[in-house]
Order: C-alpha cells, then sequence, then structure tokens
C-alpha cells in the first residue's frame, strides 16, 4: 500500500507540475490544486490505472477567514488509495468547477457547500438550497453569520 | 412579528395563506378548547346534572385519546414507537396513533422542531379538532434541547402551540411518556371543575 | 403467472384499442411529506407521476437539520461525544466511535485492550440493533405491522442489556476519548451470550420466517430499485446499498480500524442490487455481527477500560484529520479541520444516508407510487443523519 501511494504521487507531481503536496494531511495524500485544475486533476484521478479514485468520499467546505476551501476526500475502491484534494478560493470571487461530470455523487455534497457557505460551483445541474429554504438569507457555517431571527413569545392557552 | 411570520411561513408553503393564526382567534373560543362549558340548552338545568354529565364527558375523553404522532427525532423513537410497543403498552390506555388530525385529540410532538418544519406543525394543530391538547416529549420540544443554540432550530414547540404537558428527558424513557399521559388525563377529568366552582354553569 | 394466466394477459393487452399517437398526456405533481407515517422521519418527496408511474421523484430535506456543525465549533472537544450521538439516533454509538478515534488519531493517544475490545463489542451490537428496527419499520411501510412488533421485543431484550451497562436505552454517551465511560457489571458478559444466542437460535429465523418467505414480500422487494454496481461507486453508495449491488467493500475488511483485523467474519454480498438484495444483506449481517461479537466475548482481557489522556483542556494539533467507520447504514465519517484551539474550527460529518438519497429519483423512475416506499425503505434514511 505505501509503494502504490508513492507512485501516486510521483505520477501525479509530474502530471500535474502546479499541484503541490500538501504536509498536513494526515489520512491519504493531500494535494492542494488550483482551482483551474480541479476538473483536469480530478479526471486524472479517477481514470489513472491502478489508482482509479471512482469514490468519492465526501466535499467539504471551509471558511478559513481570509479565503475559502473545498476539500475533496477520495477512495479507490478496487485499489485502495486514498487521496485528498485542497482547493483555495479566494473570499470575493468563491467558484469553483463542479465535479458532478467525474462523479455524480457530488450532487448534494455541493448543493450543502453552497448552502451553508456560499460557495458556487460552476456547471452543476441543480444548485439550490437543501437544507435551508429558498429565500433564507445568509449562510450559516459562515465565522461572520449572525442569527437574526426575532424572539418569540411562549404560546399560552387563554382562559 | 406576526407580519414576518405569515411571510415566511407563505413562502415556504408555496404561498398558501394560513387560514387564521393564533392570534387573531378571540379570548372566549380560545376558552373553549378546555372543553369546559357545556352547550347553551344545559345550562338551565340544576346543578347534579351537570355535574355528572361533565364528569362523564370528560371520563369519555380522557380513557380514549387518540394521538397524533409528531416524531421528528430520537424521542419518536423511545417516546412514541417503544412506548406503543408491547412492553410500555400505550394501547391498553385506549390511546391509539391515527394519522388524521381531525380525528385526534391529542397532538404529541416528539422530536426537536426546526424552522423549516415549523409551518407543518402549525398546520397539522390547526386542523385538529377541539378539544385537543398537546403533549411536548424531550428536551427539544420543550425548550430546543442541546440545539437550543441552532439557527434553524425552534425553541421549544410552545412558541408555535400551546402545550399541556411537557415530559423532559432526552430521550424519556417511555414509562415517563406514560407517566406525561397520566398528567394529560388528570387534567382531562378536572375540566369544567374551577368554572364550576367560580358559580358558572 | 401460470402459463394460461400469461396468455391471458397477452390477449388481453393485444385486444385493447391502440391508444391515438396525439393524445394529450399530463403529470401530476404528488407532495409526500413532510409529516407521514412512512417515511422514516421528516422526508418530503414531491413526486411528478404520470396515471400511477413515477415520472420523477425530487426528495426535498432539511427539516430536521439541527446545526451540529454549527454547533460543535463552539464546544470543547470532550463536550461533542453526546451530541454525536444524535446524528444516527438508531446506532449513536457508531458515530461516537468515528468521533472519537479522529480524536485519538490526532493526538496519539493509546486505548487499552479491554476498552478496544468493548468498543467493537457495542460497535457491533449497534449495528444488530439497528438492522432490527430496519427489519421492523421496512414490514410496517410495506403494512405488515407485526414485523415492527416482534423487532421491537427483540430490542428490548438489548437495551436493557445496554441499560445496565451504560445508564441509558437510546442515546449513551458511553465512548470517551481515551477508551470508555465505565466497565460493564459483573456477569453482563454472560447475559450478552445468552441473548446472542436467543437472537440466532430463535429471533433470525422468525424474521426470516415473517418476511423472506412471504409471497407479497417478495413480489413487492424483487427487482423494484435495482442499483448498478458502477452507479452505486460513482453516487458514493456505501454500506449495504453498495455490497448488495454486488461491490465488495467493507471498512472493517479493507481499511481496519480499531482491532477489527482480529476478527474473522464474512461479508455478506448480493447479486442484483434490488431491493430484496438489499434487505437480505441487512438480514445476513446481523448473523455475522453476533458471530464477530461472540470471537469478542472469547478473546476480551481484564484490564483498565480508560488510557492516559493529556490533562486539562483537550487541544488538537493544526490540521486536517479525517476518520471512517462502516456504520449500519454506510460509510460514517467525520473531517476535523483544527486550527490548534480548544474547539474544533470546521467539523464536517459524512453521513451515508445523505448520499443514499441523491438515488431516490435514479431508482424510481418507471416504477409505481407503492414502489418508492419501498425503495425508500431499503436505503434506509435516518434524518438526524441525513439533516444533521
Amino acid at each position: 500500500m505505501t509503494a502504490q501511494l508513492e507512485d501516486l504521487r510521483r505520477v501525479v507531481l509530474e502530471q500535474f507540475p502546479q499541484v503541490e503536496v500538501d504536509p498536513d494531511v494526515k489520512w491519504g495524500i493531500g494535494f492542494r490544486v488550483p482551482r483551474e485544475s480541479l476538473l483536469e486533476v480530478a479526471r486524472a484521478l479517477r481514470d489513472m490505472p491502478g489508482v482509479t479514485c471512482d469514490y468519492l468520499s465526501n466535499i467539504t467546505g471551509v471558511d478559513l477567514r481570509d479565503r475559502l476551501q473545498v476539500v475533496y476526500h477520495l477512495i479507490g475502491v478496487s485499489s485502495g488509495a486514498k487521496v485528498v484534494l485542497k482547493v483555495d478560493l479566494p473570499p470575493d470571487d468563491p467558484e469553483v468547477d463542479s465535479v458532478t461530470p467525474v462523479w455524480p455523487g457530488a450532487d448534494w455534497h455541493e448543493r450543502e457547500a453552497w448552502d451553508l457557505l456560499g460557495i458556487r460551483f460552476r456547471n452543476h445541474p441543480n444548485l439550490k438550497r437543501i437544507l435551508l429554504w429558498e429565500g433564507y438569507e445568509g449562510h450559516p457555517l459562515r465565522k461572520d453569520f449572525v442569527d437574526r431571527r426575532p424572539q418569540r413569545e411562549r404560546k399560552v392557552r387563554q382562559r | 412579528m406576526g407580519v414576518e411570520r405569515e411571510e415566511r411561513f407563505g413562502a415556504r408553503l408555496g404561498n398558501v395563506k394560513l387560514a387564521r393564526r393564533f392570534e387573531e382567534i378571540p379570548p372566549e373560543r380560545v376558552g373553549s378548547q378546555e372543553a369546559e362549558f357545556l352547550p347553551p340548552f344545559w345550562r338551565h338545568l340544576p346543578g347534579v346534572v351537570t355535574t355528572t354529565v361533565q364528569n362523564l364527558v370528560n371520563w369519555a375523553r380522557a380513557n380514549s385519546l387518540w394521538y397524533y404522532p409528531i416524531g421528528t427525532a430520537c424521542c419518536a423513537i423511545e417516546g412514541l414507537m417503544a412506548a406503543g410497543m408491547p412492553k410500555f403498552d400505550l394501547d391498553r390506555h385506549g390511546m391509539v396513533p391515527w394519522f388524521s388530525p381531525r380525528a385526534c385529540d391529542v397532538m404529541i410532538v416528539a422530536g426537536t422542531i426546526t424552522e423549516k418544519m415549523a409551518p407543518a406543525i402549525v398546520t397539522i394543530y390547526e386542523q385538529m379538532a377541539e378539544p385537543r391538547w398537546v403533549i411536548a416529549v424531550g428536551g427539544c420540544a420543550i425548550n430546543g434541547g442541546p440545539f437550543y443554540q441552532g439557527y434553524n432550530v425552534v425553541d421549544g414547540v410552545d412558541k408555535l402551540i400551546p402545550v399541556d404537558v411537557y415530559v423532559p428527558g432526552c430521550p424519556p424513557r417511555p414509562e415517563a411518556v406514560l407517566q406525561g399521559i397520566y398528567l394529560l388525563r388528570e387534567k382531562i377529568r378536572e375540566a369544567g371543575r374551577k368554572r364550576r366552582q367560580e358559580g358558572l354553569p | 403467472m401460470a402459463p394460461e394466466e400469461q396468455l391471458f394477459m397477452k390477449g388481453a393487452l393485444e385486444t385493447r384499442a391502440p391508444l391515438p399517437p396525439d393524445l394529450q398526456r399530463e403529470t401530476i405533481d404528488l407532495n409526500i411529506g413532510p409529516q407521514h407515517p412512512s417515511t422514516h422521519g421528516v422526508l418530503r418527496v414531491i413526486v411528478t407521476l404520470e396515471g400511477e408511474t413515477i415520472v420523477d421523484a425530487q426528495p426535498v430535506i432539511g427539516y430536521l437539520h439541527r446545526n451540529h456543525e454549527k454547533i460543535y465549533e463552539s464546544m470543547q472537544y470532550p463536550m461533542i461525544i453526546p451530541m454525536t450521538d444524535r446524528l444516527d439516533y438508531l446506532s449513536p454509538l457508531t458515530n461516537e466511535l468515528c468521533y472519537v478515534l479522529a480524536v485519538e488519531g490526532a493526538l496519539g493517544i493509546e486505548v487499552p485492550e479491554r476498552a478496544q475490545y468493548l468498543r467493537v463489542i457495542f460497535a457491533e451490537l449497534q449495528r444488530v440493533l439497528s438492522h432490527q428496527l430496519y427489519f421492523g419499520t421496512f414490514g410496517a411501510d410495506i403494512g405488515a405491522t407485526t414485523a415492527f412488533v416482534y423487532a421491537f421485543r427483540d430490542r428490548e431484550y438489548a437495551l436493557d442489556l445496554l441499560d445496565r451497562a451504560t445508564g441509558a436505552r437510546l442515546l449513551y454517551n458511553y465512548f470517551r476519548i481515551g477508551g470508555v465511560r465505565n466497565d460493564v457489571p459483573d456477569g453482563w458478559l454472560d447475559d450478552l451470550a445468552a441473548y446472542l444466542d436467543y437472537l440466532e437460535n430463535r429471533g433470525w429465523p422468525q424474521y426470516m420466517d415473517l418476511l423472506m418467505k412471504n409471497e407479497i414480500f417478495r413480489a413487492r422487494m424483487e427487482g423494484v430499485g435495482i442499483l448498478p454496481p458502477d452507479v452505486a461507486i460513482a453516487y458514493g453508495a456505501s454500506g449495504p446499498v453498495l455490497r448488495a449491488s454486488g461491490v465488495r467493500w467493507d471498512l472493517r475488511k479493507h481499511d481496519p480500524y480499531c482491532i477489527y483485523d482480529r476478527f474473522e467474519f464474512d461479508i455478506p454480498v448480493g447479486e442484483k442490487g434490488d431491493g430484496r438484495d438489499r434487505c437480505l444483506v441487512r438480514m445476513y449481517e446481523i448473523r455475522e455481527s453476533i458471530r464477530i461479537i461472540r470471537q469478542a466475548l472469547a478473546q476480551i482481557p481484564d484490564g483498565p477500560v480508560m488510557g492516559k489522556v493529556p490533562r486539562g483542556i483537550l487541544k488538537l494539533p493544526k490540521g486536517d484529520y479525517y476518520q471512517h467507520v462502516d456504520a449500519p447504514r454506510g460509510e460514517v465519517a467525520c473531517h476535523i479541520v483544527s486550527d490548534g484551539g480548544p474547539h474544533p474550527y470546521r467539523f464536517k460529518w459524512r453521513s451515508p444516508a445523505f448520499v443514499h438519497l441523491q438515488l431516490l429519483p435514479y431508482l424510481v423512475k418507471g416504477l409505481k407510487l407503492a414502489d418508492l416506499i419501498v425503495v425508500l425503505a431499503t436505503l434506509d434514511p435516518v434524518f438526524g443523519e441525513v439533516d444533521r
């Protein structure tokens, strides 16, 4: 397993020189990917023989205070490979390509990232709010979110 | 506050305005939900008759409480499902879960109520025919429970509808829910007593 | 169908007048939920029907969105453990296990042997309980309410056991960072062995007799909601849903955590990926879990149940941590982003039921309305997990 992971690191770095390895990631191999090359790196990882990361486990959006970040956790079911991709987005333009053409299961994960964090995904088939309702203002998981609901009173049965 | 609520609910129910809001019901009509008074033609009869009739009506209502189960979360498994199962049977008290609000007496709210779910709860409550009672089971239905800080959580179902019995716990044991039901039945059996003490029919 | 019946049906269909090609068809939009007895919780499905055939089914979720992830950002690490219970409240110890393993992996805490064995015993007991409840609610959805009562009767014995060991019936708050909270009482392990004997010899055959051999059940489950294996992997399905499609992937074997590599067990794998396979995979997983628990009971050593944890407020080092476990519903994972402080900076739960509900439009296209309920039941969603 370790020899295969070393190979994977070398092959990806050779094929995509703009990608760098992330040392903070302890689970599998972490790559920092610039947002323009996300889709081609994703496709390459899915189609790479011997690695075939065909199972997308999780997409997380993170609000680091000076930028937004999207983290993808990938697993190869037949090969056992574990890869983490991190994409940094500027705070004023948090848009990234959707990976639904590569893994259709990314659909709802990306809708949730849009709903709770405000990260837009280009070419997503149905980018609407999923956990909160259409018309809700704000993105709650952002660090600067303030809950502005008015105070409700307790309803008591009148005599 | 009232207008805001209707706007938010209207938007999520597809612009269907609710028939009436709780605040608009006139007070004397609200009092009737306690099942405290008898219809006008009974009132000229002597007190011994009205008391007996009231006791009979209360007995009938208390011993056959059909409940509408609103089970959203974990409390539904314990407080609703396990309470109805053979070990802690609710059926022996005459309580049957029935999924039509018009035919139910009690609404048992077990689980967290979120802002998104709130209009549905209020709509169901308004569809219930009087006399109707509400039991709030679990911490979340009482005051938001462990999730009271949430931006999508309503802190307690009594912010939406009036509650008669609160059963605390997270989740409460089915025996605790049974105790809550016994308290409600005592409350139902005493309906009309205060009015009679004040000298009214 | 008997041959004479087939001939009759063929004649009936052929002698019917053909429909005119310019016949105007209309679809109806039907709203199921959010308050509905058979949706396993608060799910709303907007179904587009043509007659009784489903053209599209869009699930609307979020009616139980309780903001776990935002609340954890203001809690310290040990405080989060009881909240993790409320995620998949039908197998809460699995969520606790996922979280506790993530934190222990980050801090490098060593858990004593007895605690590891107890964790495996409790996690597999949760799998048994969850699948029993699945069987009960599946029966209730299809209309066989007897199954519901059988499932809860057997669950009550196990819940009594768990009550004696942990103090609670449904949401246990039993695992701790570094071990478990307390050792099990005297005689508990023997009582657990007796329960497993009862379940394997009397309970499980009753379930199979009640459901799997029933003609009506088989007709309603077979061929309904077929999921091919490549679609399953591409959508991120995991657990029994993936294994029923024929993919041999179990995190307990292929990415072992805790001490699962010391036990010998099989992985039930289906063939066609229809509703019946998904149901059967779960039924056989009950037997495999009983096998694992028996091996753990034979091997469990004596000793402490709590390891050495750093004193004071726990602070995870800066970085990303990810831990996935195989829960009864699929792959539960938690992703913790820490900035070195006492609270997690970002906490994300990956829940299997959330991912499986995406499959609903794909699985029910072309089926009848009654099959929607069956497919939803075989996906086994729990809304505490879907909406978090």
